[in-house]
């Protein structure tokens, strides 16, 4: 391109290849220019033409991804899309033992893979393994998951579960000797529930259980106590808290009912609406993102119990809308607005709740 | 007031990489260095070479002459200034260096004085500033020690390269030292020089390094007290301006001149550092790797192809003239490594464009079958070193890393470092807590005219931002050499044990040469390496990733729905967006896919020109006539920088 437009000799096109990729910046490149727009006068090409040619090249130069770099990517890009369409479970399973990785956390990829009909079981203290594992088809949640254990907290629950399944909370306690805080994380999350007992009552049982040296003194409270059982949704907050992924459905599945009633529209339903139309939707804040070239757009993803809605939130909303905390949920009213089959809502109102 | 009539070499200078202590980059230096008239610069940091490289090209741009050195701290903490005059002094302070950093913490050194005795060729030794052996003996009053410093020295480096320090900072004792030292170097026939111990190019950075100093002694500038410099005399002065201070003795400041001479040393390296692969006898690098890559070829193409065999022939001969043969076979053998422990790995960047690459398995694609570009590898008229990076899966690249450490000795091979610089926020912290104010007081906004507190802050904290503060170990990067590292170039112990980094990062390297290595951590081929174990485990034995054909339509109907979350590279929010535009249906497609959705063509504005055009939205057009070879793959957008190739592909005659 520099030699066609410019004249430039392979020795100079090369010096500016690499000026334009080492990020050194403008000053590094600037003498380029002039000699680049010269040439080009010089062969008849008018100057704003080869100031915008040379604009290209100062924009891509500085970021640019070689086409061969891509090559090799795209064997990954292909690999990964392969196990994704045929193998979404082994797919996940890879994904979620391997974080942080890629542009999505946990908890999304694995609401993805439960729209694609993979199921994602709880974390289970007699069943999970250190990491993720297929368990018949299933992708089952690891230790790895739970903050704080460590390779040698995963070590003896495993080793003690190796001799046999763990009877009940004290016996969990008492031969894995494992820190109360942890059983407790386990406890809330989920992977106790197999004894039958409410996960409050096991945590009020915890609290009564004595670590002492050798031999456990494992006193039963005198007066059993009732607890409220924690809600489905508890539930599943707790799990996403403790675990940074929940196995259960979105937590806007139990509203879906309350908001059509209300006019809120799904991310499915909102796909299907023509350019132009208002519409309100409700998600959980998954990506907010504001890049520098966007010149004071911001951009959202909710997600729902059924895919992802884009929002595009214009420069002057922007300030109004402050709480960009992922997890959060929101409702956004605005402008369905369509480009093929992408389709974002322009919003009009935020409201956090 | 330039001064242009006293000749005057600095021989002692800080630079940004004295960390937290020099407060100018080495080309600030080189600049004034220049604007002062000066013919020869020396950079002498603490017990490094960091700035060597960008000080090098800095005083090239300028035509003044290099010269390479370092203040090197001794066991029991007193400071000596090394001048490198030749190749050989060049390796001994290399070898000094490592040696100082060996045997000490992190961020200090203790070098021996029996392994200086060892190093002395090749080498000038300025006895130092008011923390050297000679000059703090006679502060102490202890003249007879001071003596037998110097004799040891000039007994070590010989009586023409040892040289006495003089310096005057117009504190109290300095004109007494100096008369002390001039009387020493008479009664020793040695040559006194005068320098200035410069750790900042102008006066005005004083406050600067005052600021450094308080950092590095984490303290604020009230606590560190008579710890900073008493002035700000240590910036970089001209011959006039430290001929008054020097007016009995004016050669001093000549003699600056004469040592300059004696520093001809020009940094430089060649391909042939990198340590010889071990062929089976019989072989040389080059037999070797055209026996490998025709043993390939027969497997790959089965029934033989004429332009395999053409491209083949000519990359091998290529890579023969630009002497890589040995490169291409460590590569190749790192490879191999990895695979047989069912480490994933694979070639990235432009190697994706040879065929040699493809034959070795270093690359996963054949550049004859996807029509990628060699030339932007490797060519005839591209002195420049190609790089091979490895993508490893990122769970077990330590292996691989312990597995080259192995092959080729650990006094052979070592990472690259990175200099992280202060940044904004950091540099706000540091200047807030030097200065006693709260980074709140710094950050509220408002016009910092009317508070000269936070203006001062402000300017210090935009001059902080760009200096280096942290030498680390590169992500990857690794050195081979074929003579022992240690002599080629300067290391220092890394913060993992038995581990060793340079003082240079990629970029020096590349800059002066040296072929660097990358072994890339991707975790996205330990989860490939992960899922693949399961699908055999629970549905099909004989699954194989790598033998995917790359031509299931339904993969292509899935990315092209943005149906992505989860897949490698293609799954975010902006390419997800693209995608249903883009609409791929083929590897190909897939490859511009990934190169379109970068920040550099979605700034270019290129990115939705390209989608228009491919939608049919838009005719193609070129912005002129004279691009249209180089243009017309990608619709008259240039999107990718292998356009840039095919561009100079044309450029060759």
């Amino acid at each position: 391109m520099a030699r066609d437009l410019a004249g430039l000799t392979p020795g100079e096109g090369e010096r500016l290849r690499r000026a334009l990729g080492s990020g050194k910046g403008p000053e590094a490149i600037a003498p380029f220019r002039e000699a680049f727009v010269a040439g080009a006068r010089a062969r008849g090409v008018s100057e704003a033409t080869a100031s915008a040619v040379f604009g290209q090249l100062e924009a891509f130069g500085g970021y640019s991804f070689p086409k061969s770099h891509a090559a090799a990517f795209a064997v990954i890009v292909y690999q990964s899309a392969y196990l994704k369409r045929y193998h979404p479970a082994a797919l996940l399973v890879g994904l979620l033992n391997n974080q942080p990785m890629g542009f999505w956390p946990p908890a999304v990829l694995v609401r993805d893979a439960r729209r694609h009909g993979v199921r994602v079981t709880p974390l289970d203290i007699q069943a999970s393994e250190a990491r993720c594992t297929l368990e018949g088809g299933a992708v089952r949640l690891g230790l790895n998951y739970v903050a704080g254990l460590g390779e040698a907290g995963v070590e003896r629950i495993l080793t003690a579960r190796r001799a046999r399944p763990f009877a009940d909370l004290a016996d969990l306690c008492r031969r894995t000797r494992l820190p109360k805080p942890l059983v407790e994380t386990l406890i809330l999350a989920g992977a106790c529930d197999g004894w039958g007992v409410e996960r409050r009552q096991l945590v009020w049982q915890l609290g009564t259980l004595r670590y002492e040296a050798d031999e456990l003194d494992l006193p039963i409270p005198g007066s059993p106590v009732e607890l409220p059982p924690l809600s489905a949704g508890e539930q599943q907050a707790l799990q996403m808290a403790l675990l940074g992924v929940s196995t259960g459905e979105h937590v806007l599945a139990r509203w879906r009912e309350a908001l059509t009633a209300r006019g809120y529209t799904g991310s499915t339903s909102l796909g299907q609406l023509p350019a132009g139309q208002r519409a309100k939707v409700a998600g959980t804040v998954v990506v907010h993102q504001a890049p520098p070239a966007a010149k004071g757009y911001h951009f959202l993803t909710l997600e729902d119990e059924e895919g992802f809605i884009n929002v595009i939130i214009r420069p002057h909303l922007v300030p109004l809308y402050r709480e960009r905390r992922t997890g959060r949920l929101l409702t956004v009213e605005g402008i369905v607005q369509r480009e093929g089959e992408v389709v974002n809502l322009v919003a009009t109102r935020l409201t956090p709740h | 007031m330039t001064d242009w009539t006293t000749p005057y070499v600095e021989l002692h200078c800080h630079s940004a990489y004295s960390l937290c202590d020099g407060a100018s980059l080495p080309d600030e230096l080189v600049d004034r260095a220049a604007d002062l008239g000066m013919q020869a610069l020396a950079l002498t940091d603490h017990d490094t070479l960091s700035g060597a490289v960008p000080f090098v090209r800095a005083a090239e741009a300028r035509g003044i002459h290099p010269i390479l050195g370092t203040e090197v701290t001794m066991v029991g903490g007193s400071h000596l200034t090394l001048l490198v005059r030749d190749a050989s002094g060049w390796q001994n302070l290399c070898q000094l260096i490592s040696h100082g950093q060996a045997r000490a913490p992190k961020g200090e050194a203790a070098l021996p004085w029996d392994t200086l005795a060892e190093h002395t060729g090749g080498l000038i030794c300025l006895t130092g500033c008011r923390r050297g052996p000679v000059a703090a003996a006679i502060q102490r009053l202890d003249m007879g020690r001071a003596e037998r410093a110097a004799r040891w020295l000039r007994d070590r480096f010989g009586q023409d390269h040892t040289v006495i320090e003089v310096q005057h900072h117009l504190h109290p004792g300095d004109g007494l030292l100096a008369r002390h030292l001039l009387d020493l170097a008479a009664h020793l026939r040695l040559t006194a020089v005068a320098t200035n111990n410069v750790h900042y190019a102008r006066r005005e950075q004083q406050p600067l390094h005052d600021v450094l100093t308080a950092i590095r002694l984490r303290t604020s500038l009230d606590a560190a007290g008579s710890r900073l410099r008493a002035n700000s005399e240590y910036y970089l002065k001209s011959g006039g301006r430290l001929r008054p201070l020097f007016a009995d003795h004016p050669e001093l400041l000549t003699n600056t001149l004469r040592v300059a001479e004696q520093c001809g040393y020009r940094l430089a390296y060649g391909l042939q550092d990198l340590p010889r692969f071990p062929t089976p006898p019989g072989y040389d690098a080059d037999g070797y790797l055209a026996r490998l890559c025709a043993d390939a070829l027969r497997c790959r193409y089965p029934g033989g192809s004429e332009r395999a065999c053409r491209q083949l022939a000519y990359e091998l001969r290529v890579i023969a003239e630009a002497q890589l043969s040995n490169y291409f076979l460590i590569v190749w053998d790192i490879v191999r490594e990895a695979r047989s422990r069912g480490i994933r790995c694979q070639g990235r960047g432009s190697a994706a464009g040879s065929l040699v690459a493809y034959l070795l398995d270093i690359s996963p694609i054949d550049p004859l079958a996807h029509d990628l570009v060699f030339e932007r590898f490797l060519s005839h008229e591209r002195p420049a070193l190609p790089d091979i990076d490895l993508d490893i899966a990122a769970d077990r690249r330590e292996e691989v890393i312990q597995y080259v450490f192995r092959t080729y000795g650990e006094a052979h091979a070592a990472m690259a470092c990175t200099f992280s610089t202060f940044g904004k926020r950091a540099a706000l912290r540091d200047v807030a807590r030097v200065l006693d104010l709260t980074s709140e007081h710094l950050l509220t906004p408002g016009d910092h005219a009317d508070d000269p507190t936070r203006a001062l802050a402000a300017e210090l904290c935009r001059q902080l931002e760009a200096l280096p503060r942290h030498l680390g170990q590169h992500n990857g990067g690794m050195l081979l050499t074929r003579a022992p590292l240690a002599t080629r170039v300067p290391v220092e112990p890394a913060a993992m044990p038995g581990r060793v980094v340079v003082q240079w990062d990629k970029t020096m390297l590349e800059e002066v040469g040296l072929v660097k290595i990358d072994l890339l951590g991707l975790r996205m081929l330990s989860a490939l390496t992960e899922a693949e174990a399961l699908v055999r485990a629970t549905a099909d034995p004989a699954f194989d990733l790598d033998r995917l054909t790359l031509d299931d339509p339904q993969i292509y109907q899935m990315i092209a729905a943005a149906d992505t979350i989860g897949v490698f590279q293609v799954e975010s929010r902006a390419q997800a967006q693209v995608l249903p535009k883009l609409k791929p249906a083929c590897f190909a497609d897939l490859m511009v896919a990934i190169s379109l959705i970068r920040p550099g063509p979605l700034q270019g504005e290129m990115v939705h020109p390209y989608l228009r055009r491919r939608m049919g939205i838009e005719p193609v057009t070129y912005a002129h006539p004279r691009l249209k070879r180089a243009l017309a793959e990608t619709l008259g957008s240039s999107c990718s920088r292998s356009r840039c190739s095919r561009w100079r592909g044309t450029w060759r005659v």
